[in-house]
């Protein structure tokens, strides 16, 4: 009787949980491109960072430290991030999760126009740094 | 008998919260869970998915004279775990969500955590003493 209710029915919802449910958790190591970082990879790295997400959202809550620059804004914000830059520094861009592509065009826009390099991606952007810290 | 009713409320309610929250987003309980040493993503896969569950269950089960005492057994076994846990990311100085009861946790870090599981081992046990004092009494009867 117990272990039929204290073993089975919680692996029985578990595994109808893994089919059915819309968030589940991912089994596999998400393949991550080479400039994407993880949270921990990232903050290893002492990086400057980079919030391209809009004014709004920033209010919300941002990384801190992190420099706000976003593309309606880029030419004005740029500064900010020059004045931190120097050779050597490594650029951590984040938007808010992986499913935002604000995070992509500011690195590109980064590299091919600022001439900048080392720019990197947060993988998970905002929500993984919410997870990874309390702060 | 009042007393042991709200213990009862308080620790199966505790268990009962957690384990719903987490099933509702496993994917944010996996983030958490993977900020933990010896995670990856396929244990994490698995306790993300299973561990809710069981919390579910046990903060269920207490309620019931059969199921009570494993109940309360697996209860007291998590917190230890998750004392076990927490005391290492404090040791390793690692700043993380615990995961446990995601946004709503009104307790931030790890010293806080602890002091909570160990009175929830508190109830666990005072509830387990009763609980084996009323089945011994009741067969020396």
């Amino acid at each position: 009787m117990n272990w039929l209710y204290y073993v089975v029915l919680p692996a029985g919802f578990g595994v109808l949980s893994i089919l059915l449910h819309p968030h589940s958790a991912r089994f596999s190591t998400p393949e991550l491109e080479a400039y994407e970082l993880t949270i921990h990879q990232a903050i290893l790295l002492e990086p400057i960072w980079v919030d391209a997400r809009s004014i709004d959202a920033r209010e919300r809550g941002s990384i801190p430290d992190s420099i706000p620059l976003n593309e309606d804004l880029f030419d004005q914000q740029l500064v900010l991030l020059l004045e931190q830059w120097s050779p050597g520094s490594k650029v951590v861009v984040y938007c808010d999760s992986d499913l935002c592509d604000a995070s992509n065009a500011i690195r590109e826009r980064l590299l091919n126009e600022v001439g900048l390099y080392e720019v990197y991606i947060l993988h998970g952007g905002w929500q993984s740094w919410k997870t990874y810290s309390k702060r | 008998m009042t007393f042991r009713i709200l213990c009862r409320t308080l620790l199966g309610g505790f268990f009962m919260l957690s384990g719903v929250l987490k099933i509702l987003s496993p994917d944010e309980f996996q983030m958490a869970l993977l900020n933990y040493p010896l995670m990856n993503y396929q244990t994490s896969f698995l306790v993300a998915q299973i561990l809710p569950f069981i919390e579910l269950f046990c903060g269920l089960g207490i309620w019931f004279k059969r199921l009570e005492i494993w109940g309360l057994i697996q209860i007291t076994g998590l917190l230890l775990l998750f004392i076990v846990m927490l005391s290492w990311t404090w040791a390793l100085g690692l700043d993380i969500n615990c995961g446990c009861l995601g946004e709503i946790d009104p307790i931030k870090g790890q010293p806080g955590l602890i002091a909570r599981d160990i009175v929830l081992i508190g109830l666990a046990v005072y509830l387990l003493k009763t609980s084996r004092f009323r089945i011994i009494s009741a067969t020396t009867k």
